[in-house]
């Protein structure tokens, strides 16, 4: 059994039961996600399968609260604010790996900085001005030579500039 | 011959050229030739171009031949990270979403490197845009370490220090966000310089976190890097964030004398997860100190536990703006299917990212959460404050500060690609002098039982350079073994 494996049943059970019995819990699981990964590849499966599996034995308090998004993390909320559009599977290996370093860095809270200005850099920055003067830019051609490649083989290039989906109606 | 030149110093290459002693045609085509051979097994490199690096060494003898040299390192070849943007070269950072980019443009690192007549030579592999403690995160493949090919070289530059360890170059590039140049020249037994906060330009450098990015120089001994810094230092008008001082001469200021100088020793610096071969490395380092002449202090760095979750709320933070311009629409890749212009974005940039930056991006992304903000980012910029402090403190009382750069020689690979947290904490030593914007150098300080090189970091304050130079100088000198090479075949 891969590690990742092990991680998406101790999530998984996390999430039906809390923290306590997760080894009584993940020893039958165990079992099933191997299977299931050797057969399907994808804990989205073991997900759209979850009443299937009420039948077996210690899991049906787990099967019952199968969902990732029970959290207090809305990994659905930030991953469309992130602009990512991730994977079933992704969605839970995330939420349980952040949740973990949310609760390390949890320790901030018990610092006190009553008073204590925020450093955004390091040394004070300020803006910094140029004179305005045309000076040397890219070419349209240099500007457009990365333009993304499209499933025809072309770049995303019409009359010099780029092309992308309809934004209006 | 050939062989031999890729066993040579910068500084002794440097000295080779000048006395007409070889051509800069035949040092680049041993550094070729070794690389080709060996590189399968190491797997330093994504990119190399030995045509158009011959043709850069072919100018430099003729530049030399007219009496035009155009400084000591003119004809040294060195690596550059792949985050680095060198005109008509890959830029991958490390990432699909980056696979086919070219740079239609010359940094300004890279154009310091190319006025001082240096050949490059090689784009070594990262951690995807510099995100990781292993390369093990490069979505091409994990580079091997020369002293042993089953553990990691350290991240994020492990391209660039396997680079210099395993003599495919004599000099390299890297940058260093929270360690990524110091963590891999420990784990690579070689010399890493994380330079201060706005002493090199940024400017051609991909960006991780703005106010914690920092490029800085490899090599196998100090001279070397300290040789490599003076060209890449100065004041650029197209980083704003670019210290306007002047560069002074590195390599003049390595041989005085260190007697006298003060040394601080934090406990802070010592704790839990110290492994012991490195704590007596470091213990080994402080007796030759003490017994140079150099006064060594306690001094307290109390809120240096703190640093590790600071660092990972204001770097996903930042990483997360700053990656927000790979969305698939002017470069990088776009996913063959979307339906509309959101779609374009979330698709193409969830096909482009592997795992840790999705995952940095994610947690930067809440963090910066209306509603959680107060309780993440300003509180965590507030405890960067204390951490400034406490150096700022400290820097009143001593010249420079011992520790070790890592708590454990180089780990093998997989030991921890899977537990985010683990491979976060072995940054404990390095991410406070980002936080705090100073500068540091990471050196080796021996060899473990079974071979592998231990890291030691001396940290100097604000522009402090010339002082950690040297007193790093003088304990190589005293200690030539830490300049041993691995053996590949």
């Amino acid at each position: 059994m891969s590690v990742l494996d092990a991680d998406i049943i101790v999530r998984l059970t996390r999430l039906a039961c809390g923290q306590d019995d997760v080894a009584d819990l993940t020893k039958p699981l165990a079992g099933i996600a191997v299977d299931m990964h050797s057969k399907y590849d994808s804990m989205s499966f073991l997900m759209s399968e979850a009443n299937s599996l009420k039948a077996l034995p210690n899991l049906q308090p787990l099967v019952s609260n199968l969902n990732p998004m029970s959290t207090q993390l809305d990994i659905d909320y930030i991953a469309e604010l992130a602009r990512l559009a991730l994977k079933a599977d992704e969605k839970i290996r995330l939420t349980g790996q952040l949740e973990g370093i949310l609760d390390y860095i949890q320790q901030l809270q018990n610092v006190d900085v009553e008073g204590v200005e925020p450093t955004a850099h390091a040394f004070s920055i300020y803006n910094v001005y140029r004179a305005d003067e045309p000076g040397p830019t890219f070419t349209p051609e240099e500007a457009l030579m990365n333009a993304p490649l499209l499933a025809s083989g072309k770049r995303a290039i019409r009359e010099d500039q780029l092309v992308v989906p309809k934004v209006v109606e | 011959m050939s062989q031999d030149l890729c066993f040579k110093t910068a500084a002794e290459l440097s000295h080779l050229l000048k006395d007409k002693a070889v051509s800069a045609v035949e040092v680049t085509t041993a550094f070729i030739e070794r690389t080709e051979r060996l590189d399968p097994q190491v797997k330093a490199f994504l990119n190399t171009d030995a045509a158009n690096a011959l043709a850069q060494a072919k100018a430099s003898d003729e530049r030399r031949a007219n009496g035009g040299a155009l400084g000591p390192l003119d004809g040294v070849p060195v690596a550059l990270k792949d985050n680095t943007a060198v005109i008509g070269q890959s830029m991958t950072s490390g990432s699909k979403i980056l696979k086919d980019y070219i740079s239609p443009y010359d940094g300004t690192c890279t154009q310091k490197l190319k006025a001082a007549g240096m050949v490059l030579w090689g784009r070594a592999n990262l951690d995807e845009f510099a995100m990781g403690s292993s390369t093990e995160n490069s979505a091409f493949f994990p580079t091997n370490n020369p002293w042993d090919l089953k553990a990691s070289p350290g991240g994020s530059s492990g391209g660039s220090a396997a680079a210099v360890a395993a003599s495919f170059a004599p000099l390299a590039i890297g940058s260093d966000t929270g360690g990524s140049i110091r963590q891999p020249a420990s784990f690579c037994g070689i010399v890493g310089v994380k330079p201060t906060y706005g002493r090199v330009s940024r400017y051609g450098l991909a960006s991780l976190a703005s106010s914690l990015d920092q490029l800085g120089p490899l090599g196998y001994t100090v001279e070397d890097a300290a040789m490599l810094l003076q060209v890449m230092a100065g004041h650029d008008e197209r980083d704003s964030t670019s210290l306007n001082v002047a560069v002074p001469d590195y390599v003049g200021a390595l041989q005085a004398n260190i007697k006298g100088k003060r040394i601080g020793i934090a406990q802070d610096y010592l704790g839990e997860g110290l492994a012991d071969n490195v704590r007596a490395a470091f213990e080994k380092a402080v007796q030759f100190y003490k017994a140079a002449g150099c006064e060594l202090v306690d001094i307290s760095l109390p809120h240096t536990a703190l640093a590790v979750p600071v660092y990972y709320i204001i770097l996903a933070a930042e990483a997360s703006s700053n990656l927000a311009r790979y969305d698939g629409v002017r470069y990088t890749h776009r996913s063959a299917e979307v339906s509309d212009a959101i779609d374009l974005f979330a698709k193409s940039r969830a096909e482009g990212f592997g795992p840790e930056v999705k995952r940095r991006i994610i947690l930067g992304t809440y963090v910066l959460n209306s509603g959680y903000y107060d309780a993440y980012y300003l509180r965590a910029q507030k405890v960067r404050t204390l951490i400034r402090r406490d150096f700022a403190l400290a820097f009143k009382q001593v010249d420079a500060i011992l520790t070790p750069t890592a708590p454990t020689v180089a780990f093998k690979q997989g030991a921890k690609v899977n537990d985010p947290l683990a491979m976060y904490l072995n940054d404990i030593y390095t991410i406070p002098t980002n936080l705090a914007g100073i500068c540091g150098v990471s050196f080796n300080g021996g060899f473990s039982a079974d071979g592998m090189p231990m890291g030691l970091q001396l940290l100097g304050d604000v522009l402090a350079e010339s002082t950690i130079f040297n007193l790093t100088h003088a304990f190589e000198k005293a200690h030539p073994e830490a300049n041993k090479r691995p053996t590949l075949a």
